[in-house]
């Protein structure tokens, strides 16, 4: 687990972890809360992005080898320390597992209709067992070959799509006042808050001193990406959008040149399997991480298997079924996901700021 | 999940763990993790084949949070 990683690809990771699900889940989810000005809602979110890369790079430089695991149990001592970091890591597992459980239910649901869903989310934790094995270095560069196709075919989608758009569908804007769009806003904070897991991979980043700049590139390239991924879809179902789970699959179907060019949903079937690849595998490897370092483990290999056998049952026993996680997310997931990344972290550092003062 | 599957799938990792005995060069504590997590995958499976709708963990964060749903409703 010695292998190193540079900030680029630490971007990428970053980059691809976030806007795995939310480019398809999120425009549904906030047009149902904010309505014409869904739009607008990753614009306000993406200071939450700031704030949590800013956050997880403090809470690097206090560690001891800018190890997240050990700062927890050099701050609240050995046992709590470790008791914390387990149940972070179950709830990594909990959030994981209703991420993989979306993923197998989407494929299930319009591609692969006959295969049953564990078939699907068994092969995609054997491949990404197989990631995580290899270590950072091996996702980094599996990252670095794939997330440019990724990014590039989310982006020829839209672009593909702009003849059917009506600009005048945005207007008027703030038509309810400012309270929709902070609804929304929190949503998609939820999503930006998880770039707080970079915390768990910083050690392995060979060029510290850009760590944070590509952090913020990082969060304003999501930002972007989601403001493209919102305005299109509103512009082309308007408020209708709510009604699908997938908006920007079903906006995909609308696509069709020359009479030949057409059922480009396929492409968002390749952009959602290996966005997803990337997402469950970065999570995989954070669980594995911070378990082989609380356990103190020297050849932590042996856990990648087991950890991926609960993985595949959890998403049995957390996510039942699609109505769960629709309902999970826009209700309790966000503001859990909030507490857990977000508030969680920050009252570590400003507890772990204080206890320092208090030493010197 | 139904029965067929859990069995399908520990026979799978019991087959994996006969052909490919490498763990077998671990220590102690290592194997120990193994094992441990070994057994809190067969409890939650024994669990998920008796009652497929077990409480989870979804459901307390569910109710944990419900005061706060109204807050994030359109």
């Amino acid at each position: 687990m010695k292998n190193k990683i540079s900030s680029f690809q630490m971007f990428l990771l970053m980059f691809q972890m976030i806007l795995s699900s939310s480019v398809l889940l999120m425009p549904s989810i906030t047009t149902m809360l904010s309505g014409k000005d869904m739009w607008m809602t990753p614009i306000f979110s993406m200071l939450i992005g700031y704030l949590t890369i800013w956050l997880a790079f403090k809470l690097y430089k206090l560690a001891p080898h800018g190890s997240f695991v050990k700062l927890l149990e050099s701050t609240f001592g050995k046992v709590i320390g470790k008791g914390m970091n387990v149940l972070f890591i179950i709830f990594q597992v909990h959030i994981i597992a209703i991420a993989t459980r979306d993923y197998g239910e989407f494929i299930v649901t319009n591609f692969y209709l006959k295969t049953p869903v564990y078939i699907i989310i068994t092969s995609m934790l054997i491949l990404c067992a197989w990631v995580v094995s290899g270590g950072i270095e091996v996702l980094a560069r599996t990252g670095q070959v794939f997330i440019p196709i990724i990014t590039i075919c989310t982006l020829f989608i839209f672009v593909f799509l702009i003849p059917e758009l009506d600009p005048s569908t945005i207007f008027p804007i703030f038509e309810k006042g400012a309270a929709p769009v902070f609804k929304g806003s929190v949503v998609v904070a939820g999503w930006f808050c998880q770039i707080f897991l970079v915390v768990y991979i910083l050690p392995f980043v060979k060029q510290e001193k850009s760590i944070q700049k590509w952090g913020y590139i990082c969060v304003t390239g999501i930002g972007l990406l989601m403001l493209i991924a919102n305005i299109t879809v509103f512009m082309l179902m308007s408020e209708s959008a709510s009604f699908y789970n997938y908006p920007v699959f079903t906006a995909a179907r609308y696509i069709a040149y020359a009479e030949f060019f057409e059922h480009v949903e396929a492409i968002v079937m390749m952009v959602w399997v290996l966005g997803e690849f990337f997402k469950i595998s970065f999570y995989y490897f954070t669980i594995y991480l911070s378990l082989s370092e609380t356990l103190e483990l020297q050849k932590p290999v042996v856990i990648i298997l087991p950890i991926g056998l609960l993985l595949l049952l959890s998403t049995f026993w957390l996510a039942k079924d699609f109505q769960m996680i629709g309902d999970f997310i826009s209700k309790s997931g966000t503001l859990y996901i909030l507490t857990g990344f977000f508030i969680f972290p920050l009252v570590i550092y400003a507890l772990t700021v204080i206890k320092q003062r208090l030493k010197a | 999940m139904s029965w067929h599957t859990l069995i399908t799938i520990w026979v799978l990792i019991g087959g994996y763990g006969i052909v490919n005995p490498s763990w077998k060069k671990h220590d102690k504590k290592e194997k120990k993790v193994l094992f441990s997590l070994l057994f809190i995958a067969f409890v939650l499976s024994l669990g998920l084949g008796l009652n497929p709708n077990l409480p989870s963990l979804t459901d307390w964060v569910n109710a944990l949070y419900r005061p706060l749903h109204g807050w994030l409703s359109p």
